[in-house]
């Protein structure tokens, strides 16, 4: 628990230093973003609403220290202010439309990817030379190899262009009402997450098998193994209780931190799809240089990051008795 | 710890054939090997690193892997053909009748488990048994070999060396078998821990009354522990026979070397001779007996193209060597 209470102290610091940066870099900048914002009136503005604008977007005068804390308080209430792009809409409001979809897309490939390449590769190691093995694994290695953007343009190309199987755009049917308990909303989700959520499990998935396969070879050759066999004890129990769970140790490190970039999206696979999702919308307020949008993107992906860190090092303190 | 002899043996081993399949060529690491080890007796093979004992002890509970195959022989245990069995008759076999404590008890015990679990995991591949009895079980055996049963839900990280290989024993003994294989048991272990051990298993076994296949290196150990010993040399057994005798009266020109390599205590003061050269090569071991380059008494001719086979010099006492027979080898050496 000590370990823990350390880790998290470690995360809170890093938090802190990330919150202080953000706050920090617009206000360094050469023309802070509200200079931006001016401009884009070209002049049709009067000089006294320049001050309301520095403080609708929070760069209210006075000392660096008094600013920080208005600009903590305001974190903590969820306001980030108004986006620039969609002003007057606040930003906690765009990236609520933005984040489920994400969670729900790249948060389910992460883990199915996740399960189903450390299945595979229990599984090519404990059967080497195996067809699971040698055809299988290869196979998935080279599709991960594929660069992913390009892989989402060929499966859109194919499967939606070509084959019209699936939506080639967007996460729902836009002709439809958003609707959780209505079945043609819902299936539509479904439909529209296929192609997108498939190019990001097979170009993913051939990692984890390799991963976890060369970890699982690494531990069957430790004496326990062997002991474990001549124990008598089912093939089952030796590959899952003794084999598995001691290899998949070290890969937990490596699922936390794909888990914490869940939050800043699969950006290229959103913006082939056009999935409304944080990665989309990121390259939107880029493109927009919606600052305080992109401030509270950077800040969340941070946050997500670290969360999933500890969850980790949680996961690690339960599965690993060295640990305690 | 008079062994009756007469007792029809636990483990017969018959020309044992052991190769390794490597990309230089096909390693002969033992060649036709045969012993027996009868019941409650402690039977010990010694020899270099690399004469093939520990692939003996490994062939002998069907745990080689591949490049390792075992290409002749047969292993009877209780008279049943162990290399015969098929994957579930052979799981059942196994622990039950023969089990196997490992060099390095470090990493004979799986790490994410406690010693509770893996003395209780044994128990219950092979018997039927609830929960809380096998547990009771354990806290017994845990009691046996030495351990504060209350360690029985310590992980083995949480145990100093020693109550690391006792929890290996105690694991071993689980389910009674009749005969242990023990590969360098104590070899990671200091002197001092070491000796408590070895008592201890000496008195369990003659508790228990089970059989132990005993390999090491270290002779000394093996002198005072086992009631017979086989020297084994490149894949070789070269000289078997009850440990005092051996000690005393070495036929094999190896096996006196053997003897001359380790100091004594209360002896008088020797010069450590040692034995020249290193072992041979085995994808292509020397003609005839396998030691001739190294040793100083062989004979021109016979011993490098007559390849010796194990002999009965005197009641017991087997040596596969041309001289065994003459006096020159016993002050030669």
């Amino acid at each position: 628990m000590r370990f823990l209470a350390r880790r998290l102290v470690f995360y809170l610091v890093a938090l802190l230093v990330a919150i202080v940066l953000n706050f920090l870099i617009p206000r360094l900048m050469v023309g802070d973003p509200v200079q931006l914002i001016i401009a884009r009136f070209q002049g049709r503005i009067e000089p006294s609403a320049v001050d309301a604008i520095k403080a609708t977007f929070g760069f209210v005068q006075g000392p660096l220290h008094e600013q920080f804390f208005t600009y903590l308080s305001n974190l903590l209430q969820g306001n980030f202010g108004p986006s620039v792009m969609n002003y007057p809409v606040q930003v906690s409001q765009v990236l609520g439309a933005s984040i489920g979809w994400t969670l729900r897309l790249v948060g389910t490939a992460t883990i199915l990817s996740f399960l189903i390449g450390t299945l595979l590769g229990i599984v090519a190691a404990w059967r080497r030379g195996s067809f699971v093995d040698g055809y299988v694994l290869p196979f998935l290695s080279v599709l991960g190899a594929f660069p992913y953007f390009w892989f989402a343009l060929m499966v859109v190309y194919v499967f939606a262009f070509n084959l019209r199987w699936f939506p080639m755009s967007h996460a729902s049917d836009i002709s439809l009402r958003p609707d959780w308990t209505s079945w043609p909303y819902v299936s539509s989700v479904i439909e529209h997450a296929v192609l997108p959520l498939m190019t990001i499990l097979i170009t993913s998935v051939g990692g984890w098998m390799l991963g976890m396969r060369n970890n699982m070879i690494g531990v069957l050759s430790q004496d326990y193994i062997v002991m474990a066999q001549a124990k008598g004890l089912a093939e089952r129990r030796v590959m899952l209780t003794y084999a598995a769970r001691n290899a998949i140790l070290p890969a937990l490190t490596g699922f936390a931190m794909s888990l914490g970039f869940v939050i800043g999206g699969a950006l290229v696979i959103e913006i082939v799809f056009s999935y409304p999702g944080v990665g989309f919308t990121l390259l939107q307020a880029v493109g927009a240089r919606d600052y305080p949008l992109m401030q509270a993107i950077f800040l969340l992906i941070t946050l997500a990051v670290l969360v999933a860190n500890f969850l980790a090092d949680v996961a690690y303190v339960l599965l690993d008795p060295r640990a305690r | 710890m008079a062994v009756k002899l007469v007792d029809e043996p636990r483990l017969k081993v018959r020309n044992l054939q052991v190769e390794y399949h490597t990309r230089r060529g096909i390693v002969r690491a033992v060649q036709d090997v045969s012993f027996d080890v009868y019941p409650n007796e402690v039977f010990g093979l010694a020899g270099e690193s690399g004469c093939g004992k520990s692939t003996i002890a490994h062939a002998v509970t069907r745990i080689l892997k591949p490049p390792a195959y075992i290409t002749g022989g047969e292993i009877l245990c209780n008279g049943t053909d162990i290399l015969m069995m098929g994957t579930e008759t052979l799981r059942r076999f196994r622990w039950e009748h023969m089990s196997i404590v490992f060099q390095s008890a470090m990493n004979a015990l799986n790490p994410v488990l406690t010693v509770g679990e893996q003395i209780i995991d044994a128990i219950q591949a092979h018997v039927l048994t609830p929960k809380k009895q096998a547990r009771q079980q354990a806290l017994d055996l845990l009691q046996i070999v030495g351990i504060d049963p209350g360690r029985i839900d310590s992980y083995p990280h949480q145990l100093s060396g020693g109550m690391r290989q006792r929890a290996v024993i105690a694991i071993a003994l689980a389910l009674k078998p009749e005969l242990i294989i023990m590969d360098e048991p104590t070899t990671a272990l200091d002197v001092v821990v070491q000796k408590q051990i070895m008592q201890e298993i000496r008195q369990l076994k003659n508790k228990f009354g089970f059989s132990i296949l005993f390999i090491t290196h270290d002779l000394s150990l093996l002198v005072e522990f086992s009631d017979r010993i086989g020297i084994m040399y490149a894949g070789e057994l070269v000289e078997v026979s009850p440990s005092r005798e051996i000690f005393q009266n070495p036929r094999h020109p190896y096996t006196m070397r053997l003897m001359n390599s380790f100091p004594t205590i209360t002896g008088p003061r020797q010069d450590m001779l040692g034995i020249p050269g290193a072992p041979p090569d085995l994808v292509s071991p020397p003609s005839g007996c396998r030691f001739h380059p190294r040793c100083s008494v062989a004979l021109a001719g016979r011993c490098q193209e007559e390849h010796p086979l194990l002999k009965t010099v005197s009641p017991r006492h087997e040596v596969a060597c041309h001289l065994a027979e003459s006096e020159a080898v016993k002050h030669g050496g």
